[in-house]
């Protein structure tokens, strides 16, 4: 048993210990905590009231499909400014989160707070059936339209499919430089591709059919294409040489080229580059909601974006954060965001993906 | 006489009749009662689960809920399945390298058991240890340390080739190479249940066959192999059932090669490939039990009528096979396996570990320093999660180990030892989880559990559970293979000698079974260490486990530090074989 004059003495240095991490903790660079609210790099990123609930939450649940060691440097960062909050991470690749989630929520144990899914379509099913909370984040007016449902979901940020080449294999003038050139029959038995099905194979096919014609996909088909079952695997057989030419998304690339200077070249076509564009909603069975809207708001900041798009290899579609090294702004290259008609159009999807797939003898 | 008309007498009677058909039923049965709470046990970790997959083969809709209904019955996925030309071809793919592969690990695991059990070839203790080094690499990471050893394009063992002028290729994207690299990691199980038998023969048989004029050979093949036929037979249907339904190796090697299995068709279906239905899924991954049923009728067939009790009342010595000069061209053989199934992978994880990006044109850039640092591992030592990993495999393995060894030797017992009403029963339960491809398994603990008031969804130890229930079949086959061979005299003589049945059990037969009891242990804790499809479904960020983090690593693209974390996985299954050599005694190779 503790006397009570070492009880005293214990709760007086908890206090002492408590205020100097509230000091250190009002003094963490980058942010300020005012009567209006709560800012970080002068960007305003929550009220106060809310923000205040959010500490007394102290917890956060995010269910995520982006890779682990990415998501644990923004929680690492997001926690710099925000100690008192504990997130816990759930990961699993698209569809295996969503079965998960899908599965929780009918036994009702479904406790995440945040969702960030690699495909746009598994947000939208949650949309439909009620499953997000509407929150407007600060940022909200800096998306575009086509790239949310505003109020409930919001893209984490953007990658180009490019073309990728190797560059001690293949020269810069004899490399493609649109997606008509993988056709050529120079590439057969050297074209590389990522197994179809996942939200960035579906920007991709959603691109090549709708604004190229199917023809472009059906002149690979003579090539061809060596498969792989993940955009990581193709990655990796590019950088060996296992095949010279494919087609990727910046997010594999980017690493690859820039952080372990492996010998690959990227090129983005001047007929277009769909951009891959997971989202970030607020779950409606959560039980830390104002915690979840203080990650989601500086998730979407300056700040988050601009992290998140170093660590993945991607752009913000906020214009105010600048590109990451290497790449040209968005600005300068011929993006493409799907119409939200066509891409969330399961049926077409579907018959697509499968033609496609036919085409490129992946049956 | 009573008077019968007297009531109270007659219900009297009529009260003691029913106490003693009570009586009668409770003797009769009271073996049941045993059993009864083991079979509970073996509902809610097999059946349930597996029941909820069935189930959900049957519906349209995945059973997310702990509700079944007769009315959402349907035979619509079997249909669309039977009707897929990708399901014919994927299953034939799957039977047949799975055939190769089985016929290639039966031809190793039994050769380098034969070798280091019978004969007085040179470095057992190496031969031993090279059998068993391949289970510390999961069959993920094998295939894709074989895929940059032997990719027709850039394979390091064809650039090898080339420099050397020789003029063919090896092309491990193909039916002969995925038949190839089942028979390399697979031969451990072939060598573990094949060895233990052998060293516990009998040699009566064998030294009848020498002095009636048979050579060694002849004695080996007429009588020895025949003699241990039960181990071989077994191990051979397991293998061949491991390898339907494992899925890294020809979703890595096929793939490329658009050579379609089954797992990988399930993985689609999975994955959110069109047609994306889980139902679908489950219904494929079930059709194992067909494949399995009819196997396990076959070796029934030949395994009819047979004693192959191989321990008895007598002490036994089997004799070694000398032989002579071919005493190093065997161990010779036994290294080059050693050679083709572990060095060449690891060769393959220390570079890529240590290479910024794993590029091998030629041989003087195999040799080359020039993109080496330290850089992938500082990475994952510096990742927070990594450790966090490490931790729980480790708790979680050996955790698993302890409690799953204990039920697998209680079931066991059960089964082999006793005339229980329902052992049968036990017995045909504990294979189901073998027989269900394992892609779907995850699904099946995630549908089963998670609706269950109990609390365990979101923490370790439905992790735990999952595992106990996934490995019983090999846990269970571990203790049995020593088990059956424990000849009843040996517990008669304890009987008749005063005995009770728990001294018996303790004094007698445990003794004896124990080597196969803490290999059952160190097994499963290997499998532990190995898993990856069940524990995808069920982790989160506290109860991530290292196999986890090796496949979220792979699909970021980051080869370097799954290098790293394959290494570390290899060390962590090295140091519980140590731990279970030194604290346990146990002896994968001797089971």
């Amino acid at each position: 048993m503790l006397k009570n004059k070492n009880f005293n003495k214990m709760i007086f240095a908890l206090l002492v210990i408590m205020l100097f991490s509230l000091t250190a903790y009002a003094e963490q660079e980058g942010k300020v905590v005012t009567e209006e609210g709560v800012f970080v790099n002068d960007e305003f990123i929550i009220d106060r009231a809310t923000y205040l609930e959010a500490l007394a939450e102290g917890d956060l649940q995010l269910y995520t499909a982006h890779s682990l060691d990415h998501e644990e440097t923004m929680i690492k960062a997001f926690m710099s400014h925000f100690p008192a909050i504990k997130v816990e991470i759930t990961r699993a690749g698209g569809a295996t989160l969503h079965e998960k989630m899908l599965t929780e929520q009918a036994a009702g144990v479904l406790k995440a707070d945040v969702v960030i899914n690699s495909d746009t379509n598994y947000l939208q099913e949650f949309y439909d059936n009620g499953l997000l909370l509407e929150h407007l984040p600060p940022s909200d007016n800096l998306y575009p339209e086509e790239s949310k449902i505003r109020g409930y979901y919001y893209p984490t940020g953007a990658s180009p499919i490019v073309i990728a080449y190797h560059s001690m294999i293949v020269s810069e003038e004899d490399a493609p430089k649109e997606w008509i050139d993988l056709g050529d029959p120079k590439w057969k038995g050297r074209l590389g591709g990522q197994r179809l099905g996942g939200g960035a194979m579906w920007s991709m096919i959603c691109f090549l059919r709708s604004q190229l014609g199917v023809e472009v996909i059906e002149s690979w088909g003579p090539n061809d294409p060596i498969m792989y079952t993940s955009g990581g695997g193709l990655a990796n057989a590019l950088v060996a040489g296992e095949f010279s030419v494919t087609n990727m998304g910046l997010y594999s690339g980017y690493p690859m080229k820039y952080d372990q200077g492996a010998p690959i070249e990227l090129v983005y076509p001047e007929s277009g580059c769909p951009l891959y564009i997971p989202a970030i909603g607020l779950m409606t069975l959560g039980e830390n909601t104002n915690a979840a809207k203080l990650f989601i708001n500086w998730y979407l900041s300056v700040e988050g974006q601009y992290l998140l798009a170093t660590l993945r290899g991607q752009y913000s579609l906020r214009d105010d954060v600048p590109p990451i090294p290497h790449v040209p702004p968005l600005s300068e290259i011929n993006y493409w965001i799907p119409d939200p008609e066509l891409f969330l159009d399961e049926n077409l999807r579907d018959t697509w993906i499968q033609d496609a797939n036919r085409a490129w003898g992946w049956e | 006489m009573p008077d019968l008309s007297d009531k109270t007498v007659l219900n009297s009677r009529l009260k003691k009749s029913t106490d003693n058909r009570l009586l009668v039923f409770l003797r009769n049965y009271r073996g049941f009662w045993v059993i009864f709470p083991v079979l509970l046990i073996l509902i809610f970790l097999i059946v349930y689960p597996y029941f909820t997959l069935i189930y959900g083969s049957f519906t349209s809709d995945p059973p997310r809920q702990l509700s079944f209904s007769l009315n959402a019955l349907t035979l619509e996925k079997y249909q669309m399945i039977f009707a897929s030309s990708q399901f014919w071809s994927a299953l034939r793919n799957t039977l047949v390298a799975s055939l190769g592969g089985m016929v290639l690990a039966l031809v190793f695991g039994v050769w380098l058991a034969w070798l280091t059990t019978r004969t007085n070839v040179m470095g057992k203790k190496v031969i031993g240890i090279a059998a068993i080094v391949p289970l510390f690499l999961p069959a993920f990471i094998g295939a894709l340390a074989w895929s940059f050893l032997g990719s027709p394009q850039m394979g390091i063992i064809n650039v090898f080739l080339k420099e050397f002028g020789l003029p063919f290729k090896v092309n491990i994207y193909s039916m002969g190479g995925i038949m190839f690299v089942f028979g390399l990691y697979y031969t451990p199980y072939v060598y573990m249940f094949t060895s233990g038998s052998l060293s516990r023969m009998d040699p009566a048989l064998e030294e009848a066959s020498a002095i009636s004029g048979a050579s060694n050979w002849t004695t080996t093949f007429k009588v020895t192999f025949p003699l241990i036929l039960p181990a071989i037979t077994s191990s051979a249907i397991l293998v061949y059932i491991l390898m339907c339904e494992v899925f890294a190796v020809p979703a890595i090697l096929g793939q490329p090669a658009k050579l379609y299995f089954v797992p990988t068709v399930i993985f689609n279906w999975v994955r959110g490939a069109p047609p994306h239905d889980l139902n679908l899924a489950s219904a494929m991954g079930i059709l194992l039990i067909f494949v399995v049923t009819i196997l396990l009728y076959i070796q029934g067939r030949i395994l009819r009528k047979r004693s192959y009790v191989t321990v008895a009342g007598k002490g036994i010595r089997p004799k070694e096979v000398d032989l002579g000069w071919a005493r190093i061209p065997c161990f010779i053989t036994a290294l080059l396996y050693l050679f083709v199934a572990v060095v060449l992978p690891y060769i393959v994880l220390i570079q890529s570990a240590l290479r910024d990006y794993m590029y091998i044109p030629d041989v003087a850039a195999f040799f080359s320093t020039a993109v080496m640092s330290m850089k992938n591992i500082q990475s994952v030592f510096n990742y927070s999660l990594f450790w966090t990993a490490l931790r729980n495999t480790i708790a979680m393995a050996v955790f698993v180990g302890i409690v799953g060894g204990m039920l697998y030797l209680i079931i066991s017992y059960m089964i082999h030892k006793t005339k229980l009403p329902g052992r049968g029963l036990l017995n045909y339960i504990c294979i189901l989880p073998v027989a269900v491809a394992g892609l779907v398994k995850g699904m099946a603990y995630l549908w089963a559990w998670i609706s269950l008031p109990i609390g365990i969804y979101g923490t370790v130890w439905v992790m735990i559970l999952a595992y106990i229930s996934r490995f019983t079949p090999q846990g269970l086959r571990a203790v049995s293979s020593s088990m059956v061979q424990i000849h009843p005299e040996l517990e008669e003589a304890s009987r008749i000698s005063g005995s009770s049945v728990a001294g018996t059990i303790r004094r007698i037969l445990f003794p004896l079974v124990k080597p196969g009891v803490f290999s059952a242990v160190t097994l499963v804790m290997l499998l532990c260490v190995r898993e990856l499809s069940t524990s995808i479904f069920l982790y989160t960020s506290k109860s991530i486990v290292m196999t986890v983090l090796v496949y979220d690593l792979w699909e970021s693209g980051r080869w370097g530090p799954v290098a790293v974390t394959a290494l570390c996985l290899s060390i962590v299954l090295l140091g519980l074989v140590i731990l279970s050599r030194t604290v346990l005694k146990s002896d994968l190779g001797k089971k």
